[in-house]
């Protein structure tokens, strides 16, 4: 194991930045190489610069091709696309905003159920009590004809972690409001709450409220943001202290895209 | 801890990911597939800024992802986050190949133009964008992005500058000569800016390792 002087590992530590990206010369990569080997703050800096580099600014998706050579060299062909698939994609599901939107738009029968079947099942867990059901009782058969509507409703898929929830946001364009309806959620301690996040195009957040969900994980939540439903682009839930947060503290547990 | 009932604290990235490292472990193609969703764009990020060049990032895209598929059992937990694991063999392969430029910088620039990197000139696919993942389509991605904005935002403009033009693609070195001041100077705002950042995030994420 190497010894080092402060100086000599700050010299080295300078050079992360540019070893991150392949800047340096040959003489100065096996210096560093070497140092990381024997230094965990330094390999602590340089996973920091690789994921700068890799959040801040990601380059273009790599293409189609690069996955069906790879699942080729993997012993795994993946189905031939038709060469129109930019236009029209292939079936495998994974997060894409305009793919989630076709599902509900080519299955409405068949989500239209799910999620009516979710959302009534929380409804009645509920007994009609959430706050906003208190408000306005007579909203319930919107409310209703709303979780009915397949093109109203935007599952919510990505998730930072693992997680057995599923969560469907609802959203009235008319009446400016949203409801989300989630199964699954896992209780918090502490007396913690879910808190929806609301995203605008831009990135920026705003807090879209909070809640917490039956002991058996489901909920029905009624979002009214302060401004208009279109003004956000997607929207997220995480699990916060009971005060609620001004950014989420803890990962993400399901988000997804609601234009 | 479990992921249906979890008490106190929400399960995290990582055990996602290392549940997903198990399954590619059991030989499951799609949790090389969940993998490759979940951070191709990022790895093909790290390879692009280093090779500076799409199709051999393309290439050592796949490279990396074959490794990791090959020789899951090469993961130590202990050595850190699958995600980091992943960056860390994209950014060796990454130096491999740059070293092996600066040996035969000839060979490479006299490559046959291929679309995308499968070797197979004209092919149409290679042009065609890969619907099964898109960065800003990712909304923990998007969050992870404001998150280091936020910190950044928090940082003295001198180091805020230095790092925004390092996220992107800068060296130090061609920060130094945009900005008209000396390497060194670039270089201790970076590492002071970094050391900041970190202390910041770290704020900003108090559940993460």
């Amino acid at each position: 194991m190497e010894t080092l002087t402060e100086a000599q590992h700050n010299d080295i530590a300078e050079l992360l930045p540019d070893f991150a990206i392949g800047a340096l010369s040959d003489g100065d990569l096996w210096r560093v190489e070497a140092h990381l080997e024997s230094c965990p703050r330094c390999r602590a800096e340089f996973v920091q610069l690789l994921d700068l580099v890799s959040v801040m600014a990601p380059v273009a998706p790599p293409s189609l091709a690069a996955r069906r050579t790879l699942f080729e060299r993997a012993g795994y062909p993946l189905p031939a696309p038709p060469l129109t698939a930019a236009a029209e994609p292939p079936a495998p599901v994974f997060r894409d905003r305009q793919r989630q939107a076709a599902r509900i738009t080519r299955l409405p029968a068949r989500v239209g159920q799910i999620a009516l079947a979710a959302a009534a099942i929380a409804l009645f867990l509920l007994g009609g009590w959430n706050l906003w059901l208190q408000r306005e009782l007579d909203d319930q058969e919107h409310l209703i004809a709303l979780v009915a509507e397949p093109g109203n409703a935007y599952p919510l898929t990505d998730s930072e972690v693992a997680t057995d929830a599923t969560a469907i946001f609802y959203v009235d364009p008319e009446r400016d409001q949203a409801l989300l309806t989630a199964q699954g959620l896992p209780a918090l301690a502490n007396d913690g709450r879910y808190q929806v996040w609301l995203f605008t195009e831009g990135g920026s957040r705003v807090s879209g409220g909070s809640f917490v969900p039956e002991p058996d994980g489901t909920v029905a939540y009624a979002v009214e943001p302060t401004d208009p439903l279109d003004t956000y682009w997607a929207v997220a839930i995480s699990a916060e202290p009971e005060a609620g947060s001004e950014a989420p503290t803890s990962p993400l547990l399901l988000g997804g895209w609601i234009q | 801890m479990n992921g249906k009932a979890v008490s106190g604290h929400l399960a995290d990235q990582q055990l996602a990911d290392r549940r997903t490292i198990a399954a590619l472990a059991a030989g499951d193609p799609n949790a090389l597939e969940t993998l490759y969703n979940q951070y191709a764009t990022l790895v093909m990020t790290v390879i692009q800024r280093m090779v500076r060049d799409r199709q051999i990032a393309e290439e050592l895209l796949q490279e990396v992802f074959l490794r990791i598929w090959q020789r899951v059992e090469t993961y130590e937990p202990e050595r850190g986050q699958v995600r980091n694991w992943i960056l860390g063999v994209a950014h060796n392969l990454a130096l491999n190949e740059l070293r092996r430029q600066r040996r035969r910088p000839q060979i490479l620039t006299s490559q046959p133009e291929t679309a995308g990197g499968t070797g197979v000139p004209d092919d149409p696919l290679a042009r065609m964008p890969d619907p099964g993942f898109q960065p800003d389509d990712i909304v923990w991605l998007r969050e992870r992005r404001a998150r280091l904005a936020d910190a950044l935002g928090q940082l003295p403009e001198v180091q805020r500058t230095v790092i925004g033009l390092y996220a992107n693609g800068y060296s130090q070195s061609e920060i130094a000569t945009r900005l008209h001041e000396p390497l060194g100077t670039v270089k201790s705002r970076m590492r002071r800016g970094l050391l900041h950042l970190r202390e910041i995030v770290h704020d900003l994420e108090p559940d993460r390792g």
